[in-house]
């Protein structure tokens, strides 16, 4: 029998309506997709890979420890070497050190750029008991692997104030809990000549010790922190103080880059601290 | 999400040889997007605490 009663139908179009608002459903769902990936990503992947680079940066500390020069110098009344007066160079390891005298200070070698050469550990804040690496540079590619010393200031252990960045919330977050310290916390950073203790600050005892930052705008931490606000810009954080001391950087608040937590330290033990601290 | 068969349809070639494209191009996709994610976070979220 022939199909003369077959019918043809054509697949209707939606209302336009209802194609713009299956459009932005869809471009709501993907949207909502990559910003789960972005978190994904931002909280998990970068500090993966930031574990990763830890355990080679492990590596190259190691070897910094062993390869690294130490000269043993002596120093005027204001901390400073006195020229000529090294009295051992080259030497590396402890076998035939020299004894230090009340006026010697030892001083490594400078690290290779963005390479690793030290380990903080703060005991007040879990993530960093066991240490992260630090290296020596702050560009971004420096501060992905570790804490980053800022090459323009001394080395943690010498006079002067070193300064350390750090990330806050991402690439292993190592200064995420920065603003729990409080005056008197401890922070150890080893290097090539030994471990250095530091003891935080607070602000006006940083002020007292260089009476410059007085004139600086900075916010308090609030919550019985140490650490100070300040703008990113803030480059008189890197100012020398007299006597040796550390300052941490890091992004504050938490997920954002608009303002920069800074914490303060004092040496107050290690290889370097009764000289530093006799001639300051 | 019916575009993603039809474009997956729509690569030369034999089935293998499809699916081998469809893995790089989404490889690509990951890289592009952890390189755009790393400068969206590295731009606002968290620089790494530098003084600038």
């Amino acid at each position: 029998m022939p199909r003369s009663g077959a019918i043809t139908t054509k697949r209707a179009q939606p209302a336009w309506g209802f194609r713009i608002v299956r459009g932005v459903g869809w471009a709501m769902i993907w949207l909502g997709l990559l910003t789960l990936g972005f978190v994904v990503h931002q909280l998990w992947v970068t500090s993966w890979l930031a574990e990763l680079n830890q355990g080679k940066l492990a590596v190259e500390v190691e070897e910094r420890f062993v390869s690294a020069e130490i000269v043993w110098v002596e120093v005027d009344d204001a901390g400073e070497p006195i020229p000529g007066g090294e009295i051992l160079a080259g030497a590396t390891g402890t076998d035939g050190d020299p004894i230090p005298g009340p006026r010697t200070l030892q001083i490594e070698s400078d690290p290779e750029p963005h390479s690793a050469f030290a380990i903080i550990r703060i005991p007040a804040i879990e993530r960093l008991q066991e240490g992260w690496n630090v290296v020596s540079g702050v560009r971004v590619s420096d501060l992905k692997s570790g804490a980053g010393h800022m090459p323009d200031t001394p080395l943690p252990g010498q006079p002067g104030n070193a300064v350390v960045s750090g990330h806050r919330t991402t690439y292993g977050q190592p200064f995420h809990e920065l603003d729990s310290l409080t005056p008197g916390d401890r922070i150890e950073v080893e290097t090539a000549l030994g471990t250095h203790v530091y003891a935080v600050r607070s602000w006006d005892e940083v002020v007292a010790a260089n009476p410059d930052f007085a004139g600086q705008t900075v916010d308090a931490l609030g919550g019985g922190g140490a650490g100070v606000v300040v703008r990113p810009n803030a480059l008189w954080v890197t100012d020398p103080i007299d006597g040796g001391w550390l300052t941490l950087t890091t992004c504050h608040p938490k997920f954002s880059a608009s303002r920069r937590l800074i914490v303060f330290a004092e040496l107050v033990d290690g290889p370097n601290a009764a000289v530093i601290g006799a001639t300051s | 999400m019916s575009w993603i068969p039809r474009a997956f349809q729509a690569l030369p070639g034999p089935l293998p040889i499809r699916i081998l494209q469809a893995i790089v191009i989404v490889a690509i996709l990951l890289v592009v997007l952890h390189f755009f994610y790393e400068w969206v976070g590295g731009t606002f979220l968290d620089t790494g605490g530098g003084i600038e």
